[in-house]
């Protein structure tokens, strides 16, 4: 008993610790909440884990058509379909997960108001869960790029790091969403808008190539822009390796991982009086 | 410095009635940015506020539990009980004091935690396990233990959304159950399934809290915290109204209810219920024996009941008197042959209780006026309360463990072969949980 921790409950003072220890001693709650959203997510539907190709494969036919046919964007030398695609694979794993995290607080109440764990958790599984589909859709991109005899490069490596970027701002973005979304549901009804227009600010429907270049510096601030040119690059082969965009990219993704986390752990105390 | 599990000082919450105005998200999002020159909102800090808006659902809470204690909350709704137990479980963070636990904690607020109606009774197991505290290793070693207790073994691979509510509780509970921590909190979570299921339960906190675990649970079943705990503390209105023994606990949780009635006017020691043509009422409760008596362990108490009925004449009635704990376990019941209402319309009997052989403490005595023939129907009820007084159990042998898990006591006669007048009173092990 003597070399029982003690545990002291009082009210928030000062600044807020991020407590990454005791999320670390958390993991295991965190992966059953991952396993929980996946077990879950495709219950009692026809198509079950299907779903995960055909929202940006559908998405990609419609792109293709207007876009690609009909406005004619250019596609830096790709087929318009397998430039639409591969940026869509990562897009929608940041998107739903975005979404989904957003909402995780919320839709957890009953746990919140029960039983204790770092918060954090919560969005973060909603976040993770999302690698099974970008697996799922990625199966489909294999196919595609053998369709239009398109090779891998050595590039390839670079995946798992863009696909982690592409996870750390989602799960940063979500950091800040959830948070809010407890005491203004109004985040609930405003996402949509936000999501649907931070993909017009990534080239998933263009390439970057057509943004002016005096823009470049501005819109490289978009974590998401450095993480669709650089998975391009990386699978594709298309393009420049976008160096200086990924730095750009990763800091302003790190930065706001970091502050959402805090931002997080500030409001977290109140979570289950107003939830 | 004396050892505690736990130890609050001075423990309060504040909460707001209703929803007030929303501070906008601009000056949330403002103050959250500048929180380190310290002058974020309440928003973030819920610092004491003042107003008619805002109520203490805890004030300044006050306690030490010592390892191993098995402590009872209780008090009527809104006491704060709830509130207390979610504070120590960090679900909610207080406003103001602290407090302190020695040792892994563990909570039960709510039967289900984490339970998701798509997966299955195993999948569930894990699920819960895991937010409630335990690690997969732990609960992989439990599994067949927990799936034993719930009962459910031929469920288990079946979403537990096909399972019925008795099921699913009492897979849920099992989860909970297993979990073992040095500190457990247990919210009004026990009396869930049937009452087999019930007693299984209570035997497992019995087990918990032999092996030292420190346990706090909230109840409102006076029986259960009369012969479960060691100590019980009466909350009323955020505070602590009492603090030490469960019969003098749950005897100051009467009184403030009893307070709580009479102030809107309100008796709770009787209640006449007419239900149907009739009407029964107490004319007279005659104490016998000595039922006041502060020295001896057992008071020797008998009583006669005279009852006053109004029926319809010429029908056929019959009496029932039952004998319950406060929290409605019936203890004994005695029926009257059937009679017949005379012309009048009014019946008039009595019923002679020689020894009641109840311990100290409260008790509800339920006057029940029958109708004989055809389908077994109340046609009125009246309740009372009688208090039993007396020293309290002890044991011969001095060791102090009474037995405050007994019902009733009797009087048996023991003999041996060198001495055959010593006889004593015996307590008996009443058939606990029917």
């Amino acid at each position: 008993m003597d070399a029982a921790p003690l545990l002291i409950i009082q009210p928030l003072k000062g600044l807020v610790s991020l407590q990454l220890p005791e999320l670390w001693r958390h993991r295991e709650v965190l992966y059953f909440l991952i396993w929980r959203d996946i077990k879950v997510r495709y219950k009692q539907t026809a198509l079950g884990a299907t779903w995960a190709i055909i929202q940006p494969f559908l998405t990609m036919v419609i792109f293709s058509i207007f876009f690609g046919r009909l406005a004619k964007v250019p596609s830096d030398g790709l087929p318009y379909p397998l430039f639409s695609y591969a940026a869509l694979v990562p897009w929608t794993f940041f998107a739903t997960g975005l979404t989904q995290a957003s909402n995780s607080l919320v839709s957890s109440s009953n746990l919140i108001t029960k039983v204790y764990f770092p918060r954090l958790v919560v969005p973060m599984a909603a976040v993770f869960a999302g690698l099974l589909d970008l697996t799922i859709a990625s199966s489909l991109l294999l196919l595609m790029m053998a369709h239009y005899h398109r090779g891998m490069t050595v590039h390839v490596v670079w995946v798992p790091a863009l696909v982690f970027l592409a996870l750390i701002t989602s799960t940063g973005v979500s950091f800040w969403f959830s948070a809010l979304n407890v005491k203004y549901r109004d985040i609930r009804h405003v996402l949509p808008f936000v999501v649907q227009l931070w993909m017009f600010a990534t080239p998933i429907a263009y390439p970057t190539s057509i943004v002016p270049v005096r823009f470049r510096a501005i819109y490289a601030l978009n974590p998401m822009a450095g993480v669709i040119e650089g998975f391009r690059w990386a699978v594709l082969g298309s393009g420049n390796p976008p160096g200086i965009m990924l730095i750009v990219s990763s800091s302003i993704a790190v930065l706001v991982l970091i502050s959402g986390a805090y931002f997080f752990r500030r409001l977290e105390t109140t979570f289950a009086d107003i939830v | 410095m004396s050892q505690f599990a736990i130890r609050t000082e001075a423990i309060s919450k504040q909460y707001k009635i209703g929803m007030g105005s929303m501070p906008n998200v601009r000056e949330a999002l403002i103050s959250a940015l500048s929180s380190a020159k310290r002058h974020a909102s309440r928003l973030f800090t819920r610092r004491p506020a003042t107003g008619d808006n805002y109520f203490w659902a805890v004030k300044d809470v006050s306690l030490d539990i010592r390892p191993g204690e098995l402590v009872g909350l209780v008090g009527a709704n809104g006491a704060g009980k709830s509130t207390l137990l979610k504070m120590l479980s960090r679900v909610t963070v207080p406003t103001a004091g602290r407090a302190i636990i020695r040792g892994r904690v563990g909570s039960m607020l709510e039967v289900g935690t984490g339970f998701h109606t798509e997966l299955t009774g195993r999948e569930n197991i894990f699920l819960s396990g895991a937010i409630l505290g335990m690690s997969k290793a732990e609960i992989r070693r439990k599994f067949d233990e927990i799936v034993a207790f719930s009962e459910i073994e031929k469920f288990i691979e079946t979403p537990v959304k096909h399972y019925s509510t008795g099921m699913y509780l009492r897979l849920a509970f099992s989860v909970a159950v297993h979990l073992e921590p040095e500190v457990l909190f247990v919210d009004e979570v026990l009396a869930v399934g049937d009452a087999r299921f019930f007693s299984k339960c209570i035997n497992k906190m019995r087990s918990l809290h032999a092996r030292g675990m420190t346990i706090t649970l909230v109840s409102h079943h006076m029986f259960l915290v009369q012969t479960l705990c060691t100590r019980a503390i009466c909350m009323s209105q955020g505070r602590v109204l009492f603090d030490g023994d469960p019969l003098n606990a749950i005897a100051s949780y009467r009184k403030s209810l009893d307070a709580a009635a009479a102030a809107q006017g309100a008796t709770v020691s009787t209640r006449s219920v007419a239900k149907g043509h009739g009407r029964i009422q107490v004319f007279q409760l005659e104490p016998q024996g000595d039922w006041a008596s502060a020295t001896e362990p057992y008071p020797d108490s008998g009583m006669k009941l005279t009852f006053v009925a109004d029926a319809e004449p010429n029908t056929s009635v019959g009496f029932r008197v039952g004998v319950s704990s406060m929290g409605g376990f019936s203890y004994y019941t005695f029926y009257s042959d059937p009679m017949r209402v005379p012309p009048s319309g009014r019946i008039t009997c009595e019923l002679q209780i020689p020894q009641l052989m109840l311990l100290p403490g409260h008790y509800g005595i339920f006057g029940g006026l029958l109708k004989a023939e055809g389908a077994n129907h109340f046609l009125a009820e009246e309740c009372l309360q009688i208090f039993v007084q007396g020293r309290g159990p002890t044991s011969v042998l001095g060791n102090g463990s009474g037995g405050t898990d007994n019902l009733f006591w009797n009087r048996g006669i023991w003999t041996t072969a060198n001495d055959a007048e010593n006889d004593s009173q015996v307590q008996v092990q009443g058939e606990r949980y029917r």
